[in-house]
């Protein structure tokens, strides 16, 4: 694996009953922060667990931070702060407790920098768990895994269920941590929006297969919308790239994942009037590759 | 393994479940103090109590430490740290077997004690307790290897209360065998090839119990 890489993932699949996750292939390079983007059962949550070593692949490399999971996940986990939607601190003890717990096991534990948290997420040490909201509780789990500075972060779905106050100090604080140059972050979630403001890289998961995966700017770039006025004889034809087209009497909206000026000429000289030709948000786009993805894969392709 | 992560994870649940445990035990003396009142009934009750302060004990360490884990989703908290499943089950091993076996020495040596300079309880009761208080210790083996490797509160449910119903029914098998019947209301200990037979066989399965939760758990996949 290349130093340079904070996560990769080769080939990788797992099994299940009544779910299959395919040929999982991934990287992140060291100081980058990536978004996972999926519905929900799409895979995002076996993928990140498989990067804790918490559920081994079938098949498949799953490196991190240059250590082959799960067998070398003791090293790997020294260097790794996870949170996940579904990781909950133990209620009947204080923040201040958990503090001191995590403080006795990693040596790297920032004392000064969890004080600057606790001021930050509005946080009180001495405050049970079980009396915290849901907000609460999720800055608290966050606090103790950056306070201990990890190499990298992985995070399943760490801002749902947030107020819009506590998702932004969420968001702000690990942008923050990308400041120092060594540290990447891996994050999983349904809102686009978020992904949108964080990462530098996204990947788009559904039904356990990455079905794209690229820098923001390059999605951001190549995606577009374009509204057409056609005559009911004028013929369009399907170009590379277009993942829909849709016509609804003389009007036409082509959606397209490569776009390019010679699109837009290729249209008018088929006899199109191109009336728009429109930037698309990254939900629009995950949406759209989804919807493609899906109508490229036959039934049986999917567990 | 990290011999310094095992420990924070023993202590960390020492931690947790100290005060529970504590009293617990200090219950479970006193149900052993009991003993020593001259009455039957008090014998019985003694009895009845120790039975149920010691199967409570148990159920209290596997509830409290590794079913409430998974149910109160703080097992992703613990499994985030530098450990592996065979750190995790070997933490919860010693913890577990540690805190039970503390009080349950603390119990064999009290009971034990009681028979033996108590003029009204006979001795030959000896050996009927120990092997009934070993029953204990390999059902208490029994429900935190199913706790473990299901990771169920339905299932590790089940077998607490097969094991606890299993308990009279053994006293009353145990009790009427050869070579430990004719002995009971006897003055003196006896440790024949019936007796010794009990406690080899049980000390035997608690072994083979320990070694399975082990080698199932190695060979899970998927742990969370």
């Amino acid at each position: 694996m290349s130093n340079t890489l904070a996560i990769q993932m080769e080939a990788v699949s797992k099994n299940y009953p009544h779910f299959k996750l395919s040929d999982i292939n991934l990287s992140l390079e060291t100081g980058q922060i990536m978004g996972l983007i999926g519905p929900n059962g799409a895979g995002k949550s076996t993928t990140i667990r498989m990067l804790m070593g918490l559920i081994h692949q079938d098949s498949g490399v799953v490196n991190v931070l240059g250590q082959s999971m799960p067998k070398q996940q003791v090293a790997a986990k020294w260097q790794i702060g996870y949170a996940s939607e579904d990781l909950r601190l133990y209620g009947k003890c204080d923040l201040q407790w958990h503090m001191d717990y995590m403080k006795s096991i990693y040596d790297s534990w920032d004392a000064t920098y969890a004080q600057t948290l606790l001021k930050r997420f509005d946080l009180l040490a001495q405050h049970p768990i079980k009396g915290m909201s849901h907000g609460q509780r999720v800055k608290a789990a966050l606090l103790l895994m950056l306070a201990r500075r990890p190499k990298l972060l992985i995070l399943d779905e760490p801002t749902t269920g947030l107020d819009p106050v506590a998702r932004h100090e969420v968001i702000n604080e690990l942008m923050d941590v990308l400041l120092e140059g060594d540290r990447s972050i891996l994050f999983s979630s349904h809102n686009t929006q978020d992904v949108e403001q964080l990462s530098d890289q996204i990947t788009f998961i559904d039904k356990g297969r990455v079905i794209a995966s690229d820098d923001k700017e390059s999605f951001v770039s190549s995606w577009r919308r374009l509204r057409l006025q056609v005559d009911a004889s004028t013929a369009v034809p399907e170009m590379q790239g277009v993942v829909a087209q849709r016509r609804v009497g003389n009007q036409m909206i082509i959606t397209t994942k490569k776009y390019n000026d010679h699109l837009t000429q290729h249209y008018q000289q088929c006899g199109a009037v191109v009336q728009s030709v429109e930037h698309m948000t990254l939900e629009e786009i995950f949406v759209s590759e989804v919807q493609a993805s899906r109508l490229t894969q036959s039934p049986g392709d999917v567990a | 393994m990290k011999t310094s992560m095992i420990k924070a994870l023993i202590r960390k649940d020492w931690l947790l479940h100290r005060k529970t445990f504590v009293l617990f035990a200090v219950m479970a003396l006193l149900s052993v103090a009991i003993f020593a009142v001259e009455s039957t009934k008090a014998f019985y009750l003694a009895m009845s109590l120790l039975l149920t302060m010691v199967i409570l004990i148990g159920a209290l360490l596997v509830f409290s430490s590794v079913v409430n884990e998974r149910k109160e989703h703080t097992l992703p908290f613990v499994m985030s740290l530098p450990i592996t499943i065979y750190d995790y089950t070997l933490s919860k091993m010693l913890f577990n077997l540690g805190a039970y076996l503390a009080a349950w020495l603390l119990l064999l040596g009290c009971t034990v004690a009681l028979f033996m300079t108590q003029a009204h309880l006979p001795n030959g009761l000896i050996p009927m307790a120990v092997i009934v208080l070993l029953q204990l210790l390999l059902s208490f083996f029994l429900v935190l290897g199913a706790a473990l490797v299901s990771g169920s509160e339905k299932v590790t449910i089940v077998v607490t209360t097969l094991t606890n119903v299993s308990v009279s029914l053994f006293m009353f098998w145990a009790g009427s065998f050869d070579g430990i019947y004719e002995h009971l209301s006897g003055d003196v200990a006896v440790w024949n090839r019936s007796s010794l037979g009990f406690v080899v066989s049980e000390v035997v399965l608690a072994v083979m119990i320990v070694a399975g939760t082990f080698y199932l758990q190695s060979r899970k996949k998927d742990f969370i």
